[in-house]
């Protein structure tokens, strides 16, 4: 198989996916579904096999290089070492998540969306193979477009502006960038002679210090802005919470990872004096980054942003850990990484399970879920315990490398990100609890709860509604009428806070500290309501920014459908938690080279 | 076998007259013109070839005495420009003939400018280059008048008088030149130019700049543009930003580049000042308006102001750029002229590539004009220069993303009245052939940097 551009193959079948529903005429929603299936998954089956034939004792592999323009001796340049192939495993696996979990999720523009999906795919794969940097730059505008798309078209209510925002926060800094490799472009010629943009001969070059530096700068803007490193996040919040929910999770899970691979692919080999110069500078912004994206992470009402912020948080232990220049520093970056991509990948995901449900990702709109759906909460506690860093679980090791790598660096650092672990635990468990435990809103306090009052207690119905938490309805939980009939059948009324007695609303917490003090929208009067706000179009919610009626009695559980995505997520995530060892091995080679100038 | 270089420039200059006696609204006459237009261009191509492989020529048309005839020479850089302003021609004049010509003039005065276009591109005499240079804005005075609806006369009568305004200040730096050194064919002049009195030079070159300056649309000679370029039809806008811009172009390269260079020298920060003036000025204007035209417009002074950049930037690197920007820019302004007034969905394909291209977003080919500017600015080492560079195409960026984003360009909502009279799936195949020639360029760009890179050898070749 030598010879075979199993690179190339691997980069462009997405593609070949969405020129075949691009050119089909009237091409159906199930074809285009079918197809964007077909082309990610032998995309995802390809790059296994890239993962198992990759040499783990050589660094660049699978190289292919062709003459493009020898004018300006741009070649098309492909390679891969430890960190890309791992990358790139990561992309195709989300990438064919993504995919399942839009199958009945998206209904408006489905062709466009899922060509949309299957170029983002290719841009992707494309940045994390190149190794020439004019094709990188390409695959880096090229992956651009698709996104701004994703989030623009198919995004929430306040699309457009995030969309504005991603595309011109990323513009700006591929600029710099563009200037940077023209500049180092430049200056190779200059000494040498020779017209490259090979990553590889590049790196013989010898620059000068201040051309360092300030290449290195716009360098470094661009995947600062990708990373998101602190100050240049902002964007990020905005994006996740319009995207949908699988753009989210491509988002968090592979475009944010493309900022750490260009500093370890680029800054760091080619500008190494630079790299020296800015560390202090960008090891302090990340611990800023780390403890500030953790508290902003604690007020957020809304589940997506703060999960986004948990984002800006964990990706600061990636850039913390590349500039203390080491080795376990290296190898925590990749392991958070990794990490990140599978703990956040899913707990959009889950964020999106329950969004399908109730048009809502208001934490307080949420509550005694672990009763209503078991399987959903198990995965849930199992993504939020991986993402506080529960040793055992795959955050963990990430983490933990880094902070010792930073302890080696310089010990205060290192205790600014022990600290964080308090701040990530708090976050996260406050808002498992919120929406997992507690009680959900409308039901019923517990008779035999100690803590209530005498009043509230006379309030209660004489019998409580024992069939309410049992899963029934149809399976997507958007149909009113069988539910209601149901419920009532218990109680002789719908079992909603606006069919109780005036004086008891609310109810006083019980079995938790859960409360739901923000109901607005809870109509007053006795009139029925509809038991779930039906939605035609999932995509667009007018209930995002208000907590909305929400009736979790009648929800399913995780459907056979969201079980299969969250699956493979769940068990990478334990697996890498216990047994990291052949990640690292993998990426030795390549932090070794990367490494060798510093030591 | 080597074609004469009078044939092309003749048949479009008879095709001209000849069709400017029959009704231009007709079928025929347009196909017709549309016939003339594309044998003068393939003629020029056929010049081109000849060139590449045997070198720059010149001849004397109809057999005069050198000195006393007309001069014709084809070198790279004027090739480029005639060959890039006849193609953007031939696709407007399809375009509109195709759509229903409404005027009956219109064929007769695109061949016209045809004829004048190529030979201020063909010409070695400054003083044929004036007369080439009037011959195209006579017929673009007549162009912009095109509709003759209020708006449109208006916008007629501000170019007219502005571009007057430049001619005579042509005209008049001609008779200086010609008074301070004897002769107006320009291998001469380069040669005597530089033992002339620097005051009198400087002065005569500031009277050219400022003549191609108003034609290029740079700031501040920039306040007819964007009226003429809203007020005017599709094809006119197209054929006035993709072809006639190419006269500020060119005449900078070959008379600033070729003639004066010792003046551009001495004037370079100027040229900076100006250029990024331009470039700020023209881009957040753009940020500014909503009409997809008046982005356009306006984007057009941001970008005459990179031009400006890598001329006073200079030598080869510089020229090559500037022609690189040039072109890519004609095509891309004349592309996005083109189909603005359309709706439809590869309509919005095709406005997408457009704007890709003018924002320097691979692998639109706008991306390398970018890329080479940014290159020469480099080279250059002017921090300044580049940061200005930097912060321009961010205003690209912006303006380009909010033109794309405002309309919904697939179904077409929000039509102007003017623009709904060329819905016919003709026009928007002809549009987007030309974003699958920006996409083409993108891909392999090889030509356009051979071309470019040809074009500046030629031009610093002919220096003394």
């Amino acid at each position: 198989m030598d010879g075979f551009p199993i690179l190339s193959t691997i980069a462009y079948l997405p593609l070949l996916g969405a020129l075949a529903i691009f050119f089909i005429p009237r091409v159906s929603q199930d074809t285009s579904r079918r197809i964007a299936l077909g082309a990610s998954a032998l995309t995802f089956v390809v790059s296994l096999l890239l993962l198992f034939r990759f040499d783990r004792n050589a660094e660049f592999q699978f190289q292919e290089t062709v003459s493009w323009l020898p004018g300006l001796g741009v070649s098309y340049a492909l390679g891969v070492d430890g960190i890309a192939v791992l990358l790139i495993a990561l992309t195709t696996l989300l990438s064919l998540i993504a995919i399942i979990w839009s199958w009945d999720t998206v209904n408006k523009r489905t062709p466009e969306y899922y060509i949309a999906l299957l170029l983002l795919e290719t841009g992707m794969l494309g940045v994390f193979m190149a190794l020439d940097l004019f094709i990188f730059y390409i695959f880096w505008e090229l992956m651009l477009i698709p996104m701004a798309l994703l989030i623009g078209v198919w995004g929430s209510t306040n699309r457009v502006y995030a969309a504005v925002k991603f595309f011109l926060y990323t513009l700006f800094g591929s600029l710099l960038m563009l200037v940077a490799i023209v500049a180092t472009y430049q200056s190779y010629f200059n000494d040498t002679g020779i017209r490259t943009l090979n990553v590889l001969e590049l790196q013989n070059g010898d620059y000068g210090r201040t051309f360092q530096f300030w290449v290195f700068a716009a360098f470094f803007a661009a995947f600062a802005v990708k990373v998101p490193m602190f100050p240049f996040h902002t964007w990020l919040p905005d994006a996740h919470v319009e995207a949908p929910t699988a753009a989210s999770v491509i988002l968090a899970a592979v475009m944010l990872k493309m900022g750490g691979y260009g500093l370890l692919r680029f800054n760091l080999p080619l500008y190494e004096q630079a790299a020296r110069d800015w560390a202090p500078a960008i090891v302090v912004l990340s611990i800023i980054g780390i403890l500030y994206g953790a508290l902003v992470a604690l007020v957020q009402p809304d589940m997506k942003k703060l999960i986004a912020y948990s984002s800006v948080s964990h990706m600061g232990f990636v850039t913390l850990g590349i500039f203390v220049f080491n080795l376990q520093g290296l190898d925590g970056a990749m392991m958070v990484m990794l990490a990140h991509g599978f703990n956040t990948g899913g707990l959009f995901l889950l964020v999106g399970v329950i969004y399908e449900r109730a048009h809502t990702r208001q934490i307080s709109a949420f509550g005694g879920l672990a009763t209503r759906m078991p399987a959903f909460s198990a995965y849930f506690a199992l993504f939020m315990f991986a993402s506080i860093g529960l040793p055992g679980l795959s955050g963990f090791v990430g983490e933990f490398l880094v902070a010792l790598g930073t302890w080696e660096y310089n010990p205060v650092a290192a205790v600014f990100t022990f600290a964080v672990v308090i701040f990530a635990a708090w976050y996260m468990m406050w808002m498992f609890q919120r929406v997992v435990f507690g009680r959900a809103p409308g039901e019923l306090p517990d008779p035999h709860d100690n803590a209530l009052t005498t009043d509230e207690r006379d309030a209660l119905p004489k019998e409580r509604p024992v069939g309410a938490d049992q899963t029934h309805g149809d399976p997507h939980g958007h149909g009113a009428a069988p539910v209601h009939g149901h419920a009532t059948a218990f109680t002789g009324r719908p079992p909603t806070a606006s069919s109780l007695p005036e004086h008891v609303v609310p109810y006083p917490v019980s079995g938790g500290s859960q409360d739901h003090p923000a109901m607005p929208n809870a109509p007053a009067g006795p009139e029925p309501v509809p038991a779930v706000a039906a939605k035609p179009d999932a995509t667009s919610d007018v209930h995002a920014h208000a907590p909305a009626e929400v009736h979790s009695e009648v929800w399913p559980d995780l459907t056979r459908k969201e079980a299969l995505t969250l699956f493979p997520l769940a068990v990478l995530t334990i697996v890498t938690g216990i047994y990291p060892a052949p990640i690292l091995k993998i990426c030795e080679p390549a932090f070794e080279r990367i490494l060798a100038p510093f030591i | 076998m080597s074609l004469d270089l009078t044939v092309p420039l003749g048949l479009a200059w008879f095709a001209a007259i000849g069709l400017a006696f029959f009704d231009g609204r007709r079928a025929w006459a347009g196909w017709a013109a549309v016939a003339a237009l594309a044998t003068t261009l393939l003629g020029t191509v056929a010049v081109a070839v000849d060139v590449a492989h045997s070198g720059p020529r010149s001849v004397v048309a109809g057999g005069w005495p050198t000195t006393i005839g007309i001069t014709l020479e084809a070198d790279a850089l004027g090739l480029t420009f005639a060959l890039l302003s006849l193609s953007v021609l031939l696709v407007a004049l399809t375009y509109e003939v195709v759509a229903g010509v409404q005027a009956r003039g219109f064929p007769a005065l695109v061949l016209a400018m045809a004829t004048g276009l190529l030979g201020l591109c063909l010409t070695a005499d400054l003083f044929n280059f004036y007369v080439f240079f009037e011959i195209a804005m006579v017929s673009a005075y007549v162009l912009t008048g095109y509709g003759d609806r209020p708006h449109q006369l208006r916008a007629a009568t501000i170019f007219l008088i502005v571009n007057l305004l430049g001619s005579v200040l042509f005209l008049i730096a001609i008779a200086a030149l010609y008074h301070l050194t004897g002769t107006l064919d320009m291998e001469q002049l380069a040669i005597r130019i530089p033992i002339v009195q620097t005051n009198p030079a400087i002065l005569s070159a500031t009277l050219i700049f400022v003549a191609f300056g108003i034609k290029l649309g740079l700031f501040p000679f920039h306040f007819w543009l964007a009226a003429v370029y809203t007020g005017t039809r599709p094809a006119v806008a197209a054929i006035l930003s993709g072809a006639l811009v190419n006269i500020g172009s060119y005449g900078l390269l070959r008379i600033g580049g070729g003639l004066l260079p010792r003046e551009l020298e001495q004037g370079a920060p100027v040229l900076f000042a100006l250029g990024a003036a331009s470039i700020l000025y023209g881009g957040l204007q753009a940020i500014s308006c909503g009409d997809p035209r008046e982005v356009l417009a306006y984007s057009s002074i941001g970008q005459a102001g990179y031009i400006l950049v890598c001329l006073a930037i200079g030598g080869e690197a510089g020229y090559a750029a500037a022609v690189l920007f040039a072109v890519t820019n004609a095509i891309n302004k004349t592309l996005l002229f083109l189909v603005v007034p359309l709706r439809g969905p590869w309509v919005a394909a095709a406005v997408t590539v457009g704007a890709a291209s003018v924002a320097g977003i691979p692998p639109a080919a706008g991306f390398f004009g970018k890329a080479a500017v940014f290159r020469s600015t480099v080279a250059d080492g002017n921090p300044a220069i580049l940061t200005l560079l930097v912060a321009g195409s961010a205003l690209s960026f912006i303006y380009m993303f909010q033109m794309v984003g405002r309309q919904d360009w697939a179904t077409g909502d929000g039509v102007g009245p003017i623009w709904s009279d060329s819905h016919l799936p003709a026009t928007r195949i002809i549009a987007g052939g030309v974003a699958v020639v920006v996409i083409g360029l993108g891909l392999w760009p090889e030509p356009l940097l051979v071309l470019s890179d040809a074009a500046a050898t030629a031009l610093i070749g002919r220096l003394p």
